[in-house]
């Protein structure tokens, strides 16, 4: 957990303070800060985040193990992590990192504070700091009196910028305390308003001021202490039974007329950091150009401009490159799925084996196949990731390797059949549209047909281990065994599905957590959906290929595959959270209501409700002036997925029809179009 | 001494003597969150939180049949049936809904009345519909509570009347989660309301037409052209609600008041027995309550114009906070339950069961009622004479404040002594009479001396009447 946001000690602090200015300070300041390094919080939980990363995101593919000893009298925190997470330069730095490999900034901090460890300074040898000093205890809480903390531990502690209840390790039952100096800028009458939910207290210099008791919601009491310029020791505790939790200190004095949370800059903590050397002129930041293995190669072929640009430190192609052996041990993932699950992929063929607009998608970061890597590999520009895909493309791709086999419906179910756990039981180790596997959970199944060409399917199927030693996926079929190959092709037409592939028996939702999956009939589920309305219906349908109707604006909205809706948020709890599609494919069509009356006044759309056919599909009603306009949908698959089939009919007079489209959704055979009264119109949804 | 020796001859009695719970086992598959309940002839319907309607068949058997009626409703919170449709009220509209092709499931739903909006806040529960004596359906909506996520929805903390061609308007403002809302057998519309900032603790009231029952939260919405209601103006926050409603146009106080935690804590819905299927309580309402999972009762009283009357204990013990109720044809009391978002006594989270009577008269407190010296207490017994002590019935008065603040505890408390009682001779009748009578007030009457000629104590020995008016005759 990262306590500091860079800008409060970029902008917000003097360099050097001695003793406030009286009277003229708008917002008065602690005078203690006289450090000359902007010291950077830290915990061990962080170094040890940041050595995590070190170790397993991939820089130890170029790096030693160690890290960069140089570093810490050449960077600190802000600089260092800007570098690593590709910002603009700001601080003296003149370039950032060489490679984007889509760090956060919360990862940039951790990375860049352990390898700057040596630059840790603990709170008892720490400079005071701006903060409050603050710990968690996990006690049951029965009433509102204040428990005793007598020889208990915190489940944890910390410093914090201001009081509030984000540091809590739990949601009910438990104690916060926060300690800090209070710096009081003017002799004078201050008012504290303590206000919780449940129990707050507060003392100065040891005495009891405020006693804010009660198991109750949010509640204020306000005290006033004539108190002396300078510091006063300063504690709050507060306490939480159950249901919401709330704490807020504000105050009021000289200067301060209104009452506002204390400023931190008036409390003054001792508190664990790292602090780097001073950077003057003669000593500025220096993170200087990279001293990379091996950019000797000059040749042209693909692995030649693969191990220029760093490739194959990871990665191998022709018999080149690969990790050292201190990075193979480092590198982690999915265990059960052996080496496969860990190391980066060999690239041999790559441009047979996977589609050309994959590899470019993988390659600006857009899509990543493992999820379970926990190595990063880099994110680059469309450009440069487009001709990474051509150049893979013209030199592996064989003739028709991207022609579909035949396929029909029956091969379909049997490919279904395959892989569930009464055929070859590929979920044992793969996860399905977006859902976890009874066991191991490897590439997910779904994304294969948008991956992989077919032909290079069925050939890794017929046999794994030939084209990747020591593989832990099965050789199902014995070579011989002249009928396996309509049993592959069976697979490879029902992966062609996509997320709308029907689930392999052996998954089941969880009903326990929630997941909501369509049976037989259309599932429908009346909610609030994020980012469209409180009052919406979304609608799971038996293809996987699920839609979500906006009551509030009249309109369908969302589109998505797979998995359907895990519904905690409506039915866990009192509180109405609004729901994201549990599957994949989300696409979220515009929102420009897509009915007009020809050449008439503008009219307010009404909702007539909704009906269901025999099989259970909805169809919605609405009007617009005289007009009813029947709104339906229906789910079908298609090949290479699945697609809505979206049917409108108008009654009583005719409507101008414009139906706004989504990212990469395709509507045919148009989406404007006028309807006649009694009128109807087929509309194909494919995204 | 004499009431020393009484008691060792007193019957110890118990609420389920009277009154038994009979349990009822839904399939382990439904989760029974009942926010709606309608016995039809042949089936019980019960619409659940989860947006489900069932369909219970043999719902007296011990394996009743369940089939799934209609699913994807949010959160429906109360069910009616009318002019051969279903009505329920879902959290954005008022909806009917039937079955025309007759497989056994909804396959019609018809939008009545939509267009009150939401903000998206969990509070935002709407309640009804109830069939008024006009022909018009009314339904109460929550104010939103514990954050404001997304905004501030108009006609929040109303009570709005619909037409049958779907038109409404707002009828009533200052509600605050009036989870129960029905039209009593008179026609005119009532309401409870939950004790929380604004309400000081929780209420049984009629509607009142353009009235505005405290709570300030949804006043703007006055100004809207459907409201029925002037603006109140600024409302103070502090003082009692008596000096509110002096001071604040349009002001309604309730015509019961339920003193928290005296009796339950979140009142929900309520049936008035006018087929006496409880005994000796004919003509009064049997309330619910989502916390203390009890039914207590309510007996009314107009005077000067105002309905205001008491409200009394009668079956404690049921397995979760009690959420809605309706009257089986046998006479029995469904009682559907929930606590899901709110602490609630019981054994339970969810479920369904009945309260039936057993036949046996309980000696009670039947009535209280207010007469110009005093009240007028009606027992269900006979009480014996030799039992009325003066000094042993209790009589203290007190009323709340009007603020902000989450709930208020009783604000100008007194006691009051009792100058002369008098038993009528068939003993069912005793006469109170008080020094300091004061209008505007709650009146906690305790008699726990009394006992019946057999040697019964009072069964609960406490009621709360709430005096707004004191009656001239």
């Amino acid at each position: 957990m990262i306590y500091f946001p860079f800008f409060l000690f970029a902008f917000s602090l003097p360099q050097e303070v001695t003793e406030p200015q009286q009277g003229s300070v708008q917002l008065p300041r602690s005078p203690s800060l006289s450090v000359a390094a902007k010291p950077f919080p830290v915990n061990a939980t962080d170094l040890a985040y940041g050595e995590n990363l070190w170790r397993e995101t991939g820089c130890l593919a170029c790096h030693a193990p160690s890290g960069i000893a140089s570093l810490s009298t050449r960077a600190d925190v802000q600089s260092l992590a800007e570098f690593l997470g590709g910002s603009p330069p700001s601080f003296g730095v003149a370039r950032s990192f060489p490679h984007d490999f889509g760090l956060d900034f919360e990862e940039a901090i951790a990375l860049s504070a352990f390898l700057l460890r040596s630059q840790y300074v603990s709170a008892e040898e720490a400079p005071p700091q701006p903060g409050l000093a603050w710990e968690c205890y996990e006690i049951q809480i029965e009433e509102g009196s204040l428990p005793s903390i007598e020889g208990k531990e915190p489940a944890a502690y910390g410093t914090t910028d201001f009081i509030g209840v984000d540091v809590r390790t739990r949601d009910n039952h438990f104690l916060l305390r926060f300690q800090s100096k209070l710096f009081i800028p003017e002799k004078g009458d201050w008012t504290f308003h303590l206000g919780s939910d449940d129990s707050s207290w507060l003392w100065l210099d040891g005495e009891q001021v405020i006693r804010n008791e009660a198991l109750a919601p949010m509640r204020v009491v306000s005290e006033t202490r004539n108190l002396s310029a300078g510091f006063h020791l300063f504690e709050v505790r507060m306490t939480e039974a159950a249901g919401e939790e709330l704490i807020e200190l504000k105050w009021e004095g000289p200067g301060f007329p209104e009452p506002i949370k204390i400023p931190t800059e008036n409390f003054q903590v001792q508190r664990e950091a790292l602090i780097p050397p001073p950077f003057t002129p003669d000593n500025p930041r220096n993170l200087g150009a990279p001293n990379y293995r091996a950019m000797l190669e000059t040749g042209d072929s693909v692995a030649d401009r693969m191990q220029r640009d760093g490739c194959l430190s990871c990665h191998t192609r022709s018999g080149r490159g690969g990790l050292p052996e201190e990075a193979r041990i480092a590198f982690v993932g999915e265990e059960d799925l052996g080496f496969e699950g860990q190391l980066p992929p060999s690239l041999d063929g790559v441009g047979h084996r996977l589609r050309e607009s994959w590899i470019r998608g993988h390659l600006t970061g857009a899509q990543r196949a493992r999820p379970y890597l926990r190595a990063r590999c880099v994110e680059m520009g469309e450009e440069e990731a487009n001709q990474w895909a051509n150049l893979f493309a013209d030199t592996d791709a064989t003739a028709d390797d991207d022609k579909d086999p035949v396929s029909s419906e029956s091969s379909v179910e049997r490919g279904q059949v395959l892989a569930g756990n009464q055929g070859k039981n590929c979920i044992a180790c793969h996860r399905v549209a977006g859902q976890d596997g009874p066991a191991i959970q490897g590439m997910d199944l779904a994304i294969q047909y948008e991956r992989m060409k077919p032909d290079w399917f069925l050939e890794w199927l017929e046999s794994p281990a030939v084209h990747r030693p020591g593989t832990r996926m099965p050789t199902f079929w014995p070579l011989s065994d002249r009928t396996s190959q309509a049993d592959r092709e069976a697979l490879w037409a029902w992966t062609a599905l996509g997320a709308a592939m029907p689930l392999p028996e052996g998954l089941v939702a969880d009903a326990d957590a929630y997941d909501l999956e369509p049976g037989q009939r259309p599932l429908l589920h009346g909610c609030s959906l994020s980012g469209l309305s409180a009052r919406c219906l979304a609608v799971g349908t038996p293809k996987r290929t699920h839609y979500a109707y906006d009551l509030e604006h009249l309109q369908l909205r969302w589109l998505w595959r797979g998995a359907f809706l895990n519904v905690e948020g409506t039915w866990r709890g009192r509180n109405l959270v609004e729901l994201s599609p549990a599957g994949m494919d989300h696409v979220v069509l515009d929102s420009a209501f897509p009915f007009q009356l020809p050449g008439a006044p503008k009219a307010e759309p009404h909702l007539l409700g909704w009906r269901l056919d025999s099989d259970g599909w909805p169809l919605f009603r609405i009007q617009l002036g005289d007009v009813e306009i029947q709104d339906t949908m229906r789910s079908r698959w298609t090949a290479g997925g699945s697609a809505f089939v979206r049917t409108l009919r108008v009654i009583g007079g005719a409507v101008n029809v414009n139906l706004p489209a989504g990212d990469g959704v395709r509507l045919t055979p148009a989406s404007s179009f006028l309807l006649q009264d009694g009128d109807s119109q087929e509309v194909v949804y494919q995204w | 001494m004499v009431i020393f020796a009484l008691s060792f001859l007193c019957i110890q009695n118990q609420e389920a003597d009277y009154f038994e719970v009979i349990d009822f086992v839904a399939p382990e598959e439904v989760v029974l969150e009942v926010g709606g309940l309608l016995p039809l002839e042949d089936a019980l319907l019960i619409a659940t939180r989860r947006g489900e309607i069932w369909r219970v068949d043999d719902a007296f058997g011990s394996k009743p049949i369940f089939s799934l009626w209609a699913e994807g409703l949010q959160e429906p919170l109360g069910l009616l049936a009318h002019e051969g449709w279903i009505y329920a009220m879902q959290r954005g509209e008022l909806s009917r809904m039937r079955d025309s092709s007759g497989d056994g499931r909804m396959d019609d739903l018809e939008t009545v009345a939509d267009g009150w909006h939401l903000s998206g806040n969990y509070h935002e529960y709407a309640f009804g519909p109830t069939l008024a004596g006009d022909g018009s359906l009314w339904m109460t909506l929550n104010k939103p509570f514990g954050g404001e996520p997304f905004g501030r929805a108009p006609w929040r903390g109303w009570a709005l009347r619909a037409q049958a061609d779907g038109s409404w308007e707002g009828v009533a403002a200052g509600l605050r989660s009036p989870a129960g809302v029905r039209a009593s057998p008179w026609g005119e519309v009532f309401f409870t309301d939950n004790q929380g900032e604004w309400c000081a603790t929780s209420k049984f009231t009629a509607v009142v037409e353009g009235g505005f029952h405290g709570h300030p939260w949804g006043i703007d919405s006055c100004d809207l052209p459907s409201s029925r209601v002037q603006h109140p103006g600024e409302i103070p926050d502090g003082g009692t609600v008596n000096e509110a409603a002096a001071a604040v146009p349009g002001y309604q106080l309730p015509a019961v008041w339920i003193p928290w935690d005296l009796l339950g804590r979140s009142p929900s819905d309520f049936v008035w027995d006018t087929d006496g299927n409880f005994g000796p309580y004919r003509g009064q309402v049997m309330v619910g309550d989502q916390y203390s999972a009890e039914v207590f009762r309510v007996s009314l009283q107009k005077v000067a114009g105002r309905w205001q009357g008491a409200c009394y204990p009668l079956r404690k013990g049921l397995k979760a906070g009690v959420s809605r109720l309706a009257w089986a044809k046998d006479g029995s009391l469904w009682c559907g339950m929930t606590t899901r978002g709110w602490p609630s006594l019981g054994t339970a989270t969810e479920g369904l069961q009945r309260i039936r009577w057993t036949g046996k008269t309980p000696f009670e407190l039947l009535e209280v009622r207010a007469v110009p010296q005093g009240f007028q207490l009606h027992f269900t017994l006979p009480v014996d004479s030799v039992s009325i002590v003066l000094e042993d019935l209790h009589v203290r008065s007190w009323t709340y404040h009007h603020w902000s603040t989450y709930g208020s505890g009783p604000v100008d408390e007194a006691a009051h002594s009792v100058e002369a009682l008098k038993l009528s001779a068939d003993g069912t009748q005793l006469d109170v009479t008080l020094s300091d009578f004061r209008p505007g007030f709650v009146y906690e009457i305790s008699a726990p001396g009394l006992i019946a000629p057999s040697g019964q104590t009072l069964l609960h020995d406490t009621a709360w009447y709430t005096l707004l008016s004191i009656p001239q005759e």
